[in-house]
Formats: C-alpha cells, structure tokens, sequence
C-alpha cells in the first residue's frame, strides 16, 4: 500500500530530524557541565579543555554574589509564577466568561498588547514610573516588573482550556445544589489545573531568566543570575558559573523526576483520560491558540 | 568591645548620638578592635591608626560594583573580621551604574565603583558625597594616580584599580610594525589582516583611535572633530571581525591577528600564546581608573569607610592585584607583587608609557551624538 | 456573589493597569518631551518623532524586521518537522519528551548563550569535532557572524515556536488526514493542504510568540555576532542607558509599538484570527 511505504520513509527522516534538534539543544548543556570542570587559564573560563579539576563547584558556592543572586532569582522566579498563575487564571476564565463585553475586550487587548511590548520598553517604562511614584526598588518592585507578560502567558494558556470546559459537568453541580465557590473548586479548578502547571511553569522560566527587567529593576541586596552573568561578559566569565549551572541543572532534573513520578502516580489513580503528554495532563490541547471560539 | 553598645555618650559635655560616637571615637576605637581581634596582617595599620578610619564592627554594606572584582579571600576575611554583612549586586557597565543610580534604583548602595570618566557626571548629578580623607588611608595609594583630571582633588574618589588600552598583535602575520595607532589603521587595511582585527567595543575608544591617529585630543567635544573621526572609523570598520575587547579564543587560535585590548587581557592572552606582542601605541592612549566612591545618600556610612580602609591595606591589595590581573593602587606595587604571579610584569604599564596616558572625560550635551557616530560605525562593519 | 466574581474578574484588569499601562502612559508622555541628558523636561515636541524617524533609525528598523522575519522563518523550519513528530508520531512517553525539550530552558539563556561561545570558538569543540570528521580543517569562523547569531535565536526561541505548533498538530483528528490520503493525495500534499492549513492558529500564535520578542532581542547578536551591525532593541537601550536620552528612547519605543500593534492585527486578519478552527 502506497501509504505504509510513504510513512516508513518520513518516519525516520522525521525522526532523524527531531534526534537531530534534541543533539542540537542539549550540546551547550553538556559543554556547560564539561567545561564546569575545566581548569581555564589565570581563572577564566577557555574554549579548549586545558584541564581537570573539581575546584570550581567549592569556589562557586563560596562565591556569595552568585549564590545569593541565584537564590534571589529562584525566589522571585517562584514568587512570579504563583502570582502569574492567579492572575493569568483570573484573567484566562474571565477573558471567556467575564459577564461584561468592554471587560472581555479591554483585558484582550491588554493581554495581546503585553506580547507585543518589546521588554526594553517595558522595562524603561517601569522604572520610570517607580522613580516618579517614589517606590524604591526591591524584591517586590522586582516581582511585579516580572509579572505583566507572565500573566499573559498564563492568560492564553488558561483561556484556551476554559474554552473547552465541560458544561454539562458544572451544570449538575448546579442542580446538586453546589454554590458558585465549590463549582470552581471541585469542577473547575481540577480540570484547569493542567493548564495552569504549564502556564506557572513557563511563567518561571521567564522570569529566572528574564534580563533585561531585571537589569533596570535590580538592587544591591535583590539582584539576579542574568544581570551577574552579563557583567561578566565584559571581562571573561569564570568556570564557576558552569558549575552554578550544573548545580542548578541537577537540581532541576531531581526536582522534575520527582514531580513527574507524583504526577504520574497521582494520574492512575484518578484514571484521567492523558492526551497532551503524559505531564502537561488532559485537555492542554490549543494550549497556545489564543481566541474564544 | 562594641562600639555600638554606647547608644548615647557624652563628649565635650555635648550629648552625641550612637553614629557620631562612632565617627568620633572611631580612630581609638579602631585601633582598639584591631589589636583585640587578633591584629590585621600589617603592623602600620595600628601605628598609623590616627590617619585611618579602622574598621567600623556590624551592620550591613551594600557594594555596587563589577563582578569578580575583589580577591575572595578578601571578602571573606573582611565580613569574619568586622561581622559586617557583604550585600554584592553587580553591573555590566558604566551606563547602567549611572542610570539606575539616577532613579529609583540608586537609593540603597553604598559604595559604587565607576571607572573615572564617569566620577565627574555622576559627581555632578549628586550621586556622590564627599570624602573625608582622614578616614582614609592615602599612604597605601600611588600619587601618580591621584588629582588626576576627573577628579582634581579626589573629593569623590580613590582609586582601586587601572589600566590602559593597547594593541596585541601576531606580528608573524601583522609584518607592519605597530608604533603608532596610524600603524594600527594602516595594518588592519593589508591583506591577510583585514577581516582579522578586533576593536573594542567601546565608542569613546573606537572614535579615539581616529582622533589619536591625528594627533588630536580625544576628549574633544568639537563635533566636527567626532565626526571625522567617525568617518575614518567606518571605512576601518570593513576590516574588523567583531567589537570585542575580551576575545581570548579569538587572538589565540589565531582566528584574529590584531585587537585592541587592556593590559590585563592582553595578558591572559600572551600566557596563551607566547608569541603575541602587546604594544601601547603612540601618540596617547587611555587611563583608566576604577575607583571607590560612596553615593551620598549610603545608609552605611561608616562600613563603607572600613572597606575602603580594609581594601587598601598592602597585603589586602597585592591578593586583590593577583586575582583581578590589575594593578591596583599600592605604590611600588610592581616590586612587591610576588613572583609566583604568572606573567607579572605584564600587568604593570612602564613609566614611560603611563605619562603619555590621557583619563577620558565624558560631556554629556554631545555624548548622544557619541552614541550615534558609534552605532553608526558597528552599522557599516556589518 | 456576583459582585464577588465581579470584583475578582477586576483585580487582573487593576493590577495590570497599575503596572503596565501607567508606566506605558510615562513612556507615551515622554515620547513628546524635551530631551536631556539623564531625565526630561516634561512639554510637547516632535522632534524626538523625527529623530526617531531619521534616515539612520529607518534603515536599523528595517534591518531589525528582517533580521526579525528570518529568525521566525528558521524557527519555522526547525520546528515544524519536530512538533509534527512529536504529536503525531509518537504514542507513549510523550510528556518525557517535551519535559526533556524543556530542561534545557532551565538554566540560565546567558550560560547557554555563552556556551555557545565555547562551542563554536575557532578553536573550540565544534572546530574539534568537524575536524576530527573530516567535514571541515583549520579554524571555525563561525563565531561573530551572522550564522552564530541565528543559531543562538533559533536555540533561545524554539519552545516559542514548537509548543504552540506542537498543541496545533495535536489537535487535527486523525481522520481528516486519512481521509485525504485515501482520496489521493500524498503525504507531502496532505500535510500542505490539510494539516497545515488546520494548525493554522497554531501558526499563527507560534509567529507572534516568535517574531514580537525577536524585534526587540539585542543581547544574543552582541554576544554572538561581535557586535557588528546594529538592531533596534540595543538602539533604544544605548539611548536609555548610554546617550542618556530618555525622550528619544521613549518615541522610538511607541512607534516601535505603534508597528507591532499594526501587524499583529494583520496577522490576527489575515490567519482568521486567533481563533482555534472548528473542528
């Protein structure tokens, strides 16, 4: 038949292609853990592997500015993704259900506005405006700075799983007599919950990497990984920060190895129905269509 | 003993507060610490402990600063010995010290380290205060780099550091001698060399090069000047490779045979490559200086002082010297540094060369142009 | 209650008022404000506008929605062939690959943009690698043009591509596509004129997500390219930061806003909007 003789083919090339990426995007990772074992010449890091040695993890970790700063950015990043995910849910049902039309509208435009907004700009303009309010800089100053287009993320997110709700689900809690409250929580809220993973997920991402915000909003005692690391673009990056990375590495990969066997174990037992991978959950499909039908 | 256990004392029969007991009494007190924790590394700092600060015991300090600009031993031994806590938050350059002490953002730092041409805007703006010089211990500091044209008196500042820019050049490749920056210009034109020249990527030192080929001042706020400069810089810009004054890889591989660099980073790359030269070309060149500075509104006053005095100590200088690869301001720094320090004589500028170095000066009506006249050229490069 | 869930549907719409359309407003405001050196002087002019506008701003611009538009184009490329794979090919273990597409992203984009530095040194690893194979001999000029710079996009912007392509090509049902297939067609014309045209939202939102941050992108051309060549976002950056002309900043920012918010509309009307097709 024309059609397995066609698909044998493009599989593979399809296949090659993707093994392909995979290599392509996991080739820095493994030269950051390599060369964080690099001994660099007169401390800094080089391009050729000129030695072995494990001194740059112990030197990392005393290097208090890039521990603190990494912790600072694991914080906000944290702090971000929960406040994205409230607001960017908030956001997300009320772009479909809001019971106004000029809410629907005006919160649309915002959140495709956020998208647009070249982050230089949103950064300028915000600090300008915490100069002219007279709010001094910090974590918070910081957290908000990182939240606009976070929320938007999550807003589209959320938006395009809400569209795809189960009516008739919330329709007999209705006649169950379950008030507006325990609807959300015992309907809703559980079949969002996917969608609202991906969202803080990404949410935290762009945060902990965020540096051009980051770089206008920073203070002496906040300050992030990116905003350390782009200094020291200027005269030559030390190891010690392939060994931060590292470190941050593994403790990522544990942490996600973790969530994945909770999640995976949580999933059998309630026998969800997965459809979009076996993390993101039921139901994340048109995840990043933004659009009420 | 605790200085600051005295909340209120009385001097002169005038009730002072806690900070200007501290302030007062700090010069005994100081000594006092010293020799009660276990003594610093150098004996004169206790005898010459009239002219210093000594070292303020608590509280925090905000430092603004580069990155891996101070030995770590240093810090360490600094926060162990005073018990004060080291805030470090880090920039990428000038620019954004100056913006982000200009707003908002300026509020809480304590010490910030501007190289000199930006001791005078940001003087000027307010950012800075006042240096009381008897808390300071100027005997560990060269006079070659004080009154120096960005700031005459040092009212604002105290150098740490400095350097200068020169060319590094492979001159298996670059047959064309390099003795003037006109050479310089001229070498990166021939074949084989064209296409492998690196500048930095720094618009007052780019237009620089233009104006020092000519002879002229490079501080000049002449636009027609600038402009010219600009010009001869964009039809230079066919030849480079990148905008890049730390391309380490780059020199070494080979993959770039002429660049201008520091001192320092030329350097780490002849410890690399042994047979690369590094030369300061004639007319002038650039001085440097990364200072000490506090901002005025430093809510940590006093620790601020006992860095600055715990920093300058000679045997804290010489460990800073050998891991930022600087010469840091200590006089006769060049015999003292030890001679375990790879390539030591490297990081050091020769009398003869330093008298010709010129420290930039920035003028804020034109410097937009600068901006422009430099984009302009990394336009045509590309 | 229902001005409970009212007053809960606000609080987005406050917040994001407070914090990103004020500050917007001070930027506008600014646009048309006299200029000096480290702040402005508040009044009316145009001639940040016309500076903005000026002959060498222009053609940066342009640059930058070109340099904008291949990057997209590249992601394009390269991810479509793997979201197709990923959604249509693969049953099991699906959520393991795009966890495992993922963690890459979570360290920091400047450690791996500054690995990539290492990698594509002349005398790095890759040089090693090509040389060792015999694809390649001397040094690898690589690094500090544009084929390194495009590289580091299309690495930093490639889950912006494929996850909404990934989400579009999930949701076509298999049965149009076998459907098309048993009417004649090949699998190249089914992909072209059946699945593609249904991911279409997708597309689209994968554009967008792509193209409107890569006009604004500055740092990965600086580290990558050498710096040569110029792009609008390190524009307005040099002018906040180093030329300390916060009006020019600020106008060049609201016609770059201005633009934008014109092509996304045109997006949203030529590709039917954002709207997920009917299935």
């Amino acid at each position: 038949m024309r059609l397995l003789r066609g698909r044998s083919w493009i599989n593979g090339a399809l296949g090659l292609w993707s093994l392909a990426v995979f290599v392509f995007l996991f080739a820095p990772i493994v030269t950051v853990v390599v060369f964080s074992f690099n001994q660099g010449v007169l401390g800094k890091q080089t391009a050729n592997f000129t030695g072995f040695t494990t001194r740059w993890y112990p030197e990392a970790w005393g290097n208090t500015a890039l521990r603190h700063d990494v912790g600072v950015s694991f914080k906000v990043a944290v702090a971000v993704a929960i406040l994205a995910t409230v607001l960017g849910t908030i956001t997300g049902i009320t772009l479909v259900r809001g019971r106004s039309r000029a809410l629907r509208l005006t919160l649309e435009g915002l959140v495709y506005l956020l998208l647009i907004v070249p982050e230089i700009v949103l950064a300028v303009s915000l600090l300008l405006f915490y100069t002219k309010a007279g709010v001094s800089l910090g974590m918070w100053p910081l957290i908000a700075g990182h939240s606009p287009f976070t929320i938007a993320v999550v807003a589209i997110i959320v938006r395009s799983r809400v569209v795809a709700l189960d009516l008739a689900t919330e329709d007999a809690a209705a006649d169950l007599g379950a008030g507006g409250w325990r609807t959300f929580w015992d309907v809703i809220f559980p079949q969002l919950r996917p969608a609202m993973l991906a969202g803080a997920i990404l949410a935290f991402t762009f945060s902990f990497d965020d540096l051009v915000v980051s770089l206008f909003l920073t203070t002496p005692t906040v300050t992030t990984l990116p905003v350390y690391l782009f200094g020291t673009v200027r005269l030559g990056a030390r190891p010690d920060v392939d060994a931060i990375a590292a470190m941050m590495l593994a403790f990522t990969v544990t942490v996600l190895l973790a969530a994945g066997l909770v999640y995976r174990w949580q999933a059998r037992r309630s026998g969800a129905r997965l459809a979009f991978g076996d993390v993101l959950g039921p139901g994340t499909e048109g995840a990043f269509a933004p659009g009420a039908p | 003993m605790e200085p600051t256990d005295f909340a209120v004392t009385v001097v002169k029969g005038r009730r002072v507060g806690r900070r200007e007991f501290l302030t007062a009494g700090a010069a005994g007190a100081g000594a006092l610490l010293l020799a009660a924790c276990g003594g610093s590394s150098t004996s004169t700092s206790t005898a010459k402990a009239s002219s210093h600060a000594g070292l303020a015991k608590g509280g925090t300090l905000n430092l603004w600063t580069w990155p891996d600009y101070y030995a770590p031993a240093n810090l360490k031994a600094f926060q162990a010995k005073t018990g004060t806590k080291l805030n470090i938050a880090t920039y990428d350059s000038n620019d954004t010290a100056f913006a982000k002490l200009n707003t908002a953002g300026g509020a809480s730092f304590d010490i910030v380290v501007p190289t000199s041409d930006f001791v005078p805007v940001m003087a000027q703006h307010g950012l800075l205060q006042k240096l009381d010089h008897s808390r300071i211990p100027l005997q560990y500091v060269d006079p070659k780099l004080l009154r120096k044209v960005f700031d005459p008196h040092n009212d604002y500042s105290i150098p740490k550091d400095y350097g200068t820019i020169g060319v590094i050049y492979n001159p298996a490749v670059v047959k064309h001698p390099i003795r003037t920056w006109q050479d310089y210009l001229d070498a990166g034109a021939q074949p084989g060399v064209s296409g492998k020249v690196e500048l930095a990527d720094v618009p007052d030192e780019t237009l620089g090069i233009a104006l020092w080929a000519e002879g002229k001042d490079w501080n000049t706020d002449n636009l027609a000047d600038l402009r010219h400069a600009a010009e001869v810089m964009k039809a230079f810009a066919k030849h480079v490779h990148a905008f890049n004054e730390f391309d380490v890889s780059g020199v070494t591989s080979g993959a770039v045979v002429m660049a201008v660099v520091t001192q320092g980073t030329a350097r780490e790359m002849m410890l690399q490559k042994k047979s690369l030269k590094f030369v300061i070309p004639q007319p002038q060149s650039e001085l440097w200086v990364d200072n000490y500075c506090i901002t005025a509104k430093a809510p940590d006053v006093n620790q601020a002082y006992s860095f600055i005095d715990y920093m300058l100590q000679p045997a804290h200088q010489l460990k800073d010297c050998a891991f930022i690869g600087y010469p840091t301001a200590l006089p006769n720094l060049q015999s003292k540094l030890p001679a375990s320090v790879p390539l030591r004589n490297e990081i050091f500028i020769s009398p003869a060369d330093f008298n010709r170095l010129v420290p930039h000066v920035i003028h804020p009506a034109i410097q937009g142009t600068v901006e422009n006249l430099y984009s302009e050229i990394q336009a045509a490069a590309a | 209650m229902a001005l409970g869930r009212s007053l809960l549907g606000l609080s987005p719409l406050a917040w994001l008022c407070l914090l990103f359309v004020v500050p917007l407003g001070f930027t506008v405001v600014y646009a048309f404000a006299h200029a000096t050196y480290g702040g402005v002087q508040i009044g009316f002019t145009l001639t940040n506008f016309k500076q903005a506008l000026g002959g060498f701003y222009l053609s940066i611009f342009l640059r930058t929605l070109r340099f904008a538009a291949t990057g997209t184009l590249l992601c394009f490329v390269v991810a479509v062939p793997l979201a197709y794979f990923i959604a249509r090919k693969i049953k099991r273990f699906r959520g393991l690959f795009i966890v495992l597409l993922l963690i890459p992203f979570w360290t920091s984009f400047l450690i791996r943009t500054l690995a990539w530095e290492t990698l594509l040194a002349p005398n790095g690893p890759v040089r090693d690698g090509l040389n060792f194979l015999h694809l390649h001999h001397g040094l690898l000029n690589v690094l500090d043009t544009p084929t390194a710079v495009f590289i580091g996009i299309v690495y930093g912007y490639l889950p912006l591509m494929a996850m909404p392509l990934f989400v579009a090509f999930d949701r076509i049902p298999r049965d149009l596509t076998e459907a098309s297939a048993d009417l004649g067609s090949g699998r190249l014309g089914t992909f072209l004129r059946v699945t593609l045209p249904l991911a279409r939202p997708g597309v689209a939102a994968g554009c967008l997500l792509t193209f409107v941050p890569m006009t604004g992108e500055y740092v990965i051309p600086a580290l990558l390219g050498g710096d040569k060549g110029v792009l609008m976002g390190g524009l307005i950056a040099n002018q906040y930061l180093t030329a300390q002309n916060f009006a020019l900043g600020s106008a060049m920012a609201v016609l770059i806003l201005a633009v934008l918010g014109v092509f996304v509309f045109m997006l949203a009307r030529t590709t039917g909007g954002f709207r997920p097709v009917p299935q």
